[in-house]
């Protein structure tokens, strides 16, 4: 039986080594995609329009700088504000969760009482100011030092540094234009004259918490986004998927050609030899998978681009990879199965992994996609592939966090082989 | 001699067509003989070999191989057998050897046995200098030598050859059909082969069926066929009273 196997796995490796056309779409061509990529994303990359990105906001104060950042930011027109995520009410763990997970990049809760809060700093600093210009002041003004309630942010590690901080210093903006505002209100208020009391808060009243939800790496390092965090894994990803067209190729041609009777024909199970034609294309996909890991990590940075971050659990990385592997394979198995002509076979296996690239993330990061693409952006494995990635890379995750988009990528794969032995078994036998 | 193959009531009509393309075959082939099937192209014949060899279900009829029931026991038959199907089922962009060495190891032939085996038979057939030659730089004849060698590698007790001298030159044809009949009469291995050269079977058939349209319309010795048929000096007479002048699908 292992002489069986290994005969299949080195059949394969056979034909592949002589399919040039086939080797130089494995290695060469992923190998150019991703220097590119990256190279020309750069840029854009840096600086690229966030625009009709979805923010969740939580505005427990329901005064009136919690109103004020509202409007400001449904103004903004760079958002879509969210307040209500599924049946129940939001509270700061669901919006933790939320962008934890990813369904959000973006979180902000404006805490209870900020308003009330300002307002008593602010009567406080006027009758502080009127005082010393020998004013009577008002008692009940006079404030003990509280903790000032913070405006949190949660911001997904998985966005680049330069988006967090914009998103941060508009929302800044905003509550220090309301402060202001409160502030020369207080002092018409208490002085009949109407002097101009304008006066630059320096620093604002309201404090800011910038919340990055993930995992350990993060706490003391975060690592953004940029061209080559993206671009490398993602056509690596894509890469891996062109692999169902040498395999969906070479099924056919050795249906077509005969040769298939002849594994028929042999004794012993089928199976077996199925099995060691599956275990070469997945190892053929790993070291796609490695190559263009070891490119990101050694070669961008002699392009001027930052190295690949890997994250902090190589082992969890290579368990996606194994996984991402397992799917590619099995879809050449099906597209191999079910195709009659190899021509055939390679146009719709291309096809089929640009438009997974397209809706899944590869091509364009997903959050910058409209609902219904997304929607069907997370049912490709390509999307599986690169979230597991982006939490491993850029999240500081571990394999816990990842284990349900490996489990996808199981279980997606297992379908597909099953499928795959259902279409075959009304095609190699003659009924 | 006892039989080796018992064919008994066998049918095949393939999903989707009109007519039956194997239509109630009783046939026995005997142990050490070399049997021919004959018949116009369509006639069934290989759809008889592939049903014989386990690649296609039958629809009705019985087969006993070697006394084991077909359907139960294809994995054993499937030991004893070796197949020489009609297309050249070999791997265009692999050498001869690694495409032997390959469909041995199906057999579970590994090593120095495997590799003894290879050789030899390549240099009976006039191979062993191409032996690291890719089979898509041979002609038509070398891949019909090596096509048959890959059937026969695990030394099998029964041999299916389904028209392995189509297309190819007198020479190669000549070396072909003397070293089936060396391994017949050496080996004692059965052969059951299939062909449209009348005198080829002739010269090689110890009994033949004559099939058309799915079912045995002559049967017996190429002598015994002979004598029956008085009007005719050669097979090839006889097949043509028998099939018609009217071309086949
Ligand atoms: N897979 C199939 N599905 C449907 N019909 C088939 C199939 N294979 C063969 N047939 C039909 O069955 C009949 C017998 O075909 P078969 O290939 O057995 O003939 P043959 O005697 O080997 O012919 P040839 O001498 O041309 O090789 C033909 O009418 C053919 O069209
Ligand atoms: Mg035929």
């Amino acid at each position: 039986m292992i002489t069986r196997l290994v005969a299949s796995f080195y059949k394969e490796l056979l034909l592949v080594v002589r399919d040039y056309a086939g080797l130089a779409m494995l290695f060469i061509m992923p190998l150019f995609l991703i220097v590119v990529m990256a190279v020309i994303m750069d840029a854009p990359f840096r600086d690229y329009q966030e625009a009709g990105i979805e923010i969740v906001l939580l505005n427990e104060d329901n005064d009136t700088i919690g109103n004020i950042i509202e409007q400001g930011l449904i103004d903004s027109e760079i958002f879509s504000v969210v307040n209500k995520v599924g049946p129940d009410n939001l509270d700061r763990s669901s919006i933790e969760q939320l962008v934890k997970n990813g369904r959000f990049i973006l979180g902000v809760v404006i805490p209870q009482g900020a308003t009330k809060f300002v307002n008593r700093k602010v009567d406080a600093m006027i009758s502080s100011t009127l005082s010393q210009f020998g004013m009577p002041v008002k008692p009940s003004v006079i404030v003990k030092q509280i903790d000032a309630p913070k405006i949190q942010i949660y911001l997904d590690p998985a966005v680049k540094k330069s988006f967090a901080n914009s998103v941060t210093s508009s929302i800044k903006s905003f509550t220090t234009q309301v402060e202001n505002q409160m502030i020369i209100q207080g002092f018409y208020a208490q002085m009949t004259e109407g002097e101009s009391g304008e006066k630059e808060m320096k620093g604002g009243l309201i404090g800011f918490e910038e919340i990055y939800p993930s995992g350990e790496m993060s706490k003391n390092e975060h690592l953004f986004t940029n061209s080559v965090q993206h671009n490398v894994p993602a056509w690596t990803v894509f890469a891996m998927f062109l692999i169902v067209v040498p395999l969906a190729s070479n099924m056919i041609k050795e249906r077509e050609g005969g040769s298939m009777l002849r594994l028929i024909i042999a004794p012993g199970s089928h199976m077996t030899l199925l099995v060691g034609k599956l275990l070469f294309y997945v190892a053929i996909c790993l070291i796609q998978f490695s190559l263009m890991m070891l490119l990101g990590i050694h070669l961008m940075p002699y392009l001027g681009l930052p190295a690949l971050h890997l994250g902090g659990s190589i082992a969890a990385v290579f368990v996606v990879a194994l996984m991402l592997s397992f799917a590619a394979t099995s879809l050449g198995v099906l597209i191999g199965t079910i195709f009659s002509s190899y021509q055939q076979a390679s146009i719709f296996g291309t096809v089929i992994d640009v438009i997974m690239a397209a809706v899944g993330g590869i091509m364009v990061p997903l959050f910058a996609m409209p609902e219904p693409i997304k929607f069907i952006g997370r049912l490709t494995p390509l999307n599986w592939g690169m979230e597991s990635f982006n939490d491993l890379f850029l999240r500081g995750y571990g394999i816990i966090e990842v284990l349900p988009e490996v489990m996808k990528l199981g279980i997606f794969s297992i379908i597909i082989l099953l499928l795959a032995w259902k279409a075959n078994k009304n095609n190699v036998i003659a009924q | 001699m006892e039989p080796i193959i018992e064919i008994t009531g066998l049918v095949k009509r393939y999903n989707q067509a009109e007519l039956n393309a194997v239509d109630g075959i009783t046939v026995e082939v005997r142990k050490g003989e070399i049997f021919g099937l004959l018949g116009p192209n369509g006639a069934g014949k290989t759809t008889l070999i592939s049903i014989l060899c386990g690649i296609v279900k039958p629809s009705e009829g019985q087969v006993r191989i070697n006394g084991i029931e077909l359907q139960s026991g294809l994995q054993d038959i499937k030991k004893i057998i070796g197949v020489v199907p009609q297309e050249i089922a070999l791997y265009p962009s692999l050498t001869v050897k690694e495409n032997l060495t390959f469909f041995g190891k199906l057999y579970d032939l590994k090593g120095l046995e495997l590799q003894e085996s290879i050789d030899i038979w390549l240099n009976k057939f006039g191979l062993i200098d191409k032996m690291n030659h890719r089979i898509e730089t041979f002609s038509g004849g070398m891949k019909r030598r090596v096509n048959l060698i890959a059937g026969l590698l695990h030394k099998p007790q029964i041999l299916f050859l389904d028209e392995p001298t189509v297309g190819i030159d007198v020479h190669s044809r000549a070396v072909i059909t003397e070293h089936l009949k060396e391994i017949n009469q050496n080996q004692g291995v059965t052969i059951i082969y299939t062909s449209h050269h009348m005198d080829e079977a002739e010269y090689l058939c110890t009994n033949i069926s004559i099939i058309d349209s799915g079912i045995v319309i002559a049967g017996g010795s190429p002598k015994n066929l002979l004598k029956q048929n008085k009007d005719c000096n050669r097979l090839a007479d006889i097949f043509l009273k028998l099939t018609g002048k009217s071309l086949r699908d």
